[in-house]
């Protein structure tokens, strides 16, 4: 009776856990960059009131044991690295990784984050920065008098002043590609820091290396939440929820009616 | 204890873990690859059906659940999209391996049908700088040969339907997808948690036959609530019936002590 009350119970956790990574992954659907998780599931310990194989008589073995299950648990919600689609915004600092490749960002502590958020701005000394205005990596200083900045496919920055016709390269953007990014830990804010899973960066031009990703400016990538699969998703969650209080209700009233036996 | 109140006292405690097989089911409901665990309950007869079929009456053979068995049936295919996530379709396992690295432990080999994969780096000798394939837990998926499968990260990773691996557009290595060889031997395959199972036999498993494999899908458990909520009323009322059973006992046995031994 406590077994079945514990396991209903674990499985009721697992789908709050679900709901809450929907929840998050709806409140980012307009976040530029973001990419969702998914939560999996793993069955958890079995406790073995008979083994399988153990023998019943002398010739015969007890062809399958009784084995209970002691419920769920939410095992991992990986991040889904799926490419989001994108949009035009014609600002000139709106950029998309067409591939796998991250943007390097210098972090105040002076470490290095990584994010495909890709909508950068300028900082009053010239450097392009992102919304909280930590610079990109490698800098990039784009000169006051500075008319149309162009950022071609394979990261190169360029600018036009007036009066000339030839246009000045000031950098170029590297990008940094992990073996495993579902290893990558969430920092917040769209940034990601490296871990023991996820593979030291291998940072490459834009378009180069293999699946790295070429640059696209002018644009922004959406989040890759599909709102659809979410709500379905939401409701299967939901169901399976009430299905576990269902069984915690069925588990009350038959101890319920055990204790009437008693009378 | 008279035969009706131990029969129906049987009848209670195997309805009572049938709700923990059941409970187990559904909080599983959204675990990958799970099956579900359905139970088998003893024969019992009376003590004169034995005498006049198969002789030997055990007074022991209680109703109780014997044991439980596993549904393999195949779950639904959803869709992630995930290059990385595989499900199968039809009989069979992928195999891991784990490292026997906790004490007193050799490594063994876990079968399971969750699908969803990652790459992870490792220490490659050769220049190469392969990842290996392995499961959310970090057991390695095991391919030709009964080995790792390592991979080059850089390139898109192809899984065609009989389990080769692709990487452009050369076989790599084969996933090994196994099944027992008799469809019963199924049944000796111990649940292990995290979506695993365990098959103690001296041979290991041969390759599966009717085994598909489907990349960007992972099969989800072959719980449906439907079913289960059917089940559930089943056995919520055979448990109630039964506990009436246990109390028109207990009325019968007050009824005969005070009323049929009474004197004046």
């Amino acid at each position: 009776m406590i077994r079945a009350l514990y396991s209903a119970g674990s499985g009721m956790v697992a789908q709050q856990v679900n709901i809450d990574n929907i929840a998050h992954n709806l409140a980012n659907a307009n976040t530029v960059g973001f990419k969702m998780r998914r939560t999996q599931f793993q069955d958890l310990m079995y406790q073995t009131l008979s083994q399988p194989g153990a023998a019943a008589t002398a010739q015969t073995v007890i062809p399958t044991g009784l084995q209970l299950g002691l419920g769920a648990r939410a095992s991992s919600n990986s991040i889904v690295f799926e490419q989001g689609s994108f949009q035009l915004t014609g600002n000139s600092l709106d950029m998309v990784v067409q591939g796998k490749g991250f943007f390097q960002i210098r972090r105040p502590s002076g470490e290095l984050a990584y994010t495909r958020g890709g909508q950068f701005h300028l900082d009053r000394d010239g450097n392009v920065v992102t919304q909280d205005g930590d610079p990109l990596e490698p800098q990039i200083t784009i000169p006051p008098n500075a008319q149309a900045i162009t950022i071609a496919a394979d990261g190169t920055v360029s600018f036009s002043q007036p009066g000339q016709a030839a246009s000045q390269v000031v950098g170029q953007i590297q990008l940094a590609n992990f073996v495993n990014p579902a290893g990558l830990n969430s920092l917040g804010r769209n940034l990601y820091a490296p871990t023991d899973a996820s593979g030291e960066p291998v940072v490459g031009n834009p378009g180069g290396q293999e699946g790295i990703g070429a640059l696209l400016q002018g644009y922004t990538e959406n989040s890759n939440v599909n709102v659809v699969e979410e709500f379905i998703s939401m409701i299967v969650s939901q169901r399976a929820y009430e299905a576990n209080t269902k069984v915690v209700k069925a588990a009350d009233e038959m101890y319920q009616q055990v204790n009437n036996v008693a009378r | 204890m008279d035969a009706l109140t131990a029969t129906a006292a049987a009848g209670i405690r195997s309805r009572v873990e049938a709700l923990d097989l059941l409970a187990n089911n559904l909080a599983n409901a959204n675990s990958t690859g799970y099956k579900a665990d359905r139970e088998l309950y003893q024969r019992y007869a009376a003590a004169e059906a034995y005498d006049a079929t198969t002789g030997a009456y055990d007074p022991t053979q209680q109703p109780d659940i014997d044991s439980r068995w596993t549904d393999f049936s195949q779950g639904v295919l959803a869709s992630t999209g995930d290059a990385l996530d595989v499900a199968l379709e039809g009989k069979g396992f992928f195999v891991t391996q784990t490292n026997g690295k906790a004490a007193g432990s050799s490594p063994e080999l876990l079968y399971t049908r969750d699908g969803h994969f990652r790459l992870v780096p490792i220490e490659d000798p050769q220049p190469l700088r392969r990842s290996r394939l392995e499961t959310q837990d970090g057991l390695p998926v095991l391919g030709n040969e009964g080995k790792p499968i390592l991979l080059d990260p850089r390139r898109p990773i192809e899984f065609g339907r009989d389990g080769s691996v692709r990487q452009d557009g050369q076989v790599v290595n084969r996933l090994l997808v196994v099944d027992p060889a008799q469809p019963q031997q199924a049944q000796l395959l111990e649940k292990r948690s995290g979506n695993y199972f365990a098959f103690d036999a001296p041979n290991p498993l041969p390759r599966a036959t009717a085994a598909e494999v489907h990349q960007g899908k992972l099969e989800t458990a072959n719980v449906t609530p439907a079913e289960s909520a059917v089940r559930l009323i089943n056995v919520m009322r055979q448990f109630e019936s039964l506990q009436k059973a246990l109390q028109i006992g207990g009325e019968m046995n007050r009824r005969s002590v005070e009323e049929v031994a009474k004197f004046s």
